[in-house]
């Protein structure tokens, strides 16, 4: 029943995603990065390595520090925009469907833009690579691993700004408290405590801006980081759901 | 006039702009002060070193931080789509200018918290070098004028799409594009030119502040350069310039 409830709350999630202005965010922002990461790349081969590891540090830099998370607010936003809307969290909580399966259908749909965006970020590296650098050969899978890893750091994320995103009735402000987010990871991540906030894992999970792996043995940590937000995000928002009366 | 003013006030009071600017405010020192100074030469060019990276990080946050402030300035008439209706119950001119009064006005509270912030941290690290008035009047000037060029920007764009995330997306793409051509300028003077035909990225060329590397003494310098007053004045130019555009497309717009 639940399980029937929850795959109807995603093909109704996935329906608002057809044609949504998000898509523009989606292609622009990581095309920017990689333009950036590429002419920084080209222009500084004096100090970075001439090799797909040292493009991969250039493309992810800033990327993962400052960009993603907005974008996963955007994402996140835009999925709450609609029950903001007029009178539409009354017909929501009148619905025959749990509240978690509400919250858990935005995060698989959130997550799926999110795994997308990483897909697009990895395919532009390689082309930018290719093209534009001239780099030899192929991409070491590491990188591949490294998108993957990021899409998988964006879960809580995600979970927290869908929590925001909830809460907060305007579309503007969990935004900018992800970037906020995005700066104050930055500070946990160079203090060695990465793994302790939501935004921190971002870094990590991409290996951002590295020349070894940042999680070389902390892959059980990192996995129980990214779950462990994540219950706490979805429970706090379900939780709350539940407890919220037709206004 | 005073009217609609009075009720844009109002609007205010549970949106929490305070909080919005507060969130800026914060997000911009965080980023520009970035750790404490570990050493005495770092304390003795504290308040110098913030004129220089602020404009820097102002590129990177203002573009998004003015998106969101505009948003929310219009938050209510999008989400309700009353927009049409307050303009058959109201003056269209005075509507827009209260709005426009309004997001001046939180430009001015947005100053006054980087200033007390500012202060705060210098106190808080016991910076040994002297403030600069004149220095931190213009850092907050030249930067209210590029926030404001933003913020009438973002004003049209919200009048043509009526949509938050236009609007966002728009101000995360100038922020990704201001802080990368403030970077390229900074590693090699190579997009100084082009910094001038962005008004985004003036922040930059209206900073106060430059820095050159002792490589001897391995440590940067920070020096005061000329202030560049007639770019403060086409920022405040095309603001004006952006403000009449607005005014005029909300004065032709169909209910």
């Amino acid at each position: 029943m639940f399980l029937k409830a929850l795959w109807r709350s995603i093909r109704a999630e996935d329906s608002k995603l057809r044609g949504a202005r998000v898509w523009a965010v989606f292609f622009l922002i990581p095309l920017l990065s990689a333009a950036y990461g590429t002419f920084s790349f080209c222009y500084n081969s004096a100090t970075v390595t001439r090799d797909w590891n040292g493009l991969w540090g250039q493309h992810t830099l800033y990327y993962a520090l400052f960009f993603f998370a907005p974008m996963a607010a955007i994402y996140a936003a835009w999925l709450w925009r609609l029950e903001h809307l007029g009178h539409n969290w009354t017909l929501v909580l009148s619905m025959p469907v749990p509240p978690l399966c509400l919250v858990l259908a935005k995060l698989a749909a959130t997550f799926k833009l999110a795994l997308f965006t990483q897909m697009w970020m990895w395919l532009l590296f390689f082309g930018c690579g290719k093209l534009w650098a001239g780099l030899p050969g192929v991409p070491p899978a590491a990188c591949l691993l490294w998108a993957l890893r990021g899409a998988v750091a964006a879960v809580p994320v995600l979970a927290l700004q869908l929590l925001l995103s909830m809460l907060w009735r305007g579309f503007a402000p969990p935004v900018l408290l992800a970037l906020l987010g995005g700066v104050v990871g930055f500070l946990f991540v160079s203090n060695g405590w990465g793994l302790y906030w939501p935004y921190g894992l971002l870094v990590l999970g991409m290996n951002a801006n590295q020349g070894y792996d940042l999680l070389a043995g902390q892959a059980p940590p990192f996995a129980a980081a990214c779950a462990g937000f994540t219950f706490l995000f979805c429970a706090a928002a379900g939780a709350w759901l539940k407890r919220r009366d037709i206004a | 006039m005073l009217r609609s003013l009075c009720a844009e006030w109002r609007k205010t009071r549970r949106r929490f702009d305070g909080l919005l600017l507060l969130l800026v405010a914060g997000t911009a020192l965080l980023m520009g002060v970035g750790g404490a100074p570990d050493s005495l030469q770092e304390l003795a060019c504290g308040y110098s070193a913030i004129f220089y990276t602020l404009p820097i990080v102002h590129g990177l946050v203002m573009p998004v931080g003015m998106a969101a402030l505009c948003s929310r300035l219009w938050d209510e008439e999008t989400r309700s789509n009353t927009a049409k209706l307050l303009f058959t119950l109201q003056s269209r001119g005075d509507f827009f200018a209260a709005k426009t009064l309004l997001g001046l006005f939180d430009l001015l509270v947005l100053a006054g918290l980087e200033a007390v912030g500012l202060l705060a941290m210098g106190r808080l690290y016991a910076f040994t070098e002297a403030l600069d008035v004149g220095q931190l009047v213009w850092l907050l000037a030249g930067g209210m004028a590029v926030e404001a060029v933003l913020f009438a920007a973002f004003t049209l764009l919200q009048l043509r799409f009526g949509s938050p995330v236009v609007l966002l997306g728009v101000g995360l793409g100038c922020s990704m594009c201001g802080f990368f051509l403030a970077m390229l300028a900074d590693i090699g003077g190579m997009a100084a030119p082009v910094l001038y035909a962005v008004p985004f990225t003036w922040f930059l060329p209206l900073s106060g502040m430059r820095m050159e590397w002792d490589a001897a003494a391995r440590r940067a310098v920070y020096l005061p350069q000329p202030r560049q007053y007639a770019l403060l004045a086409a920022a405040l130019g095309l603001c004006l310039l952006l403000t009449l555009w607005g005014r005029h497309a909300v004065a032709g717009k169909e209910v």
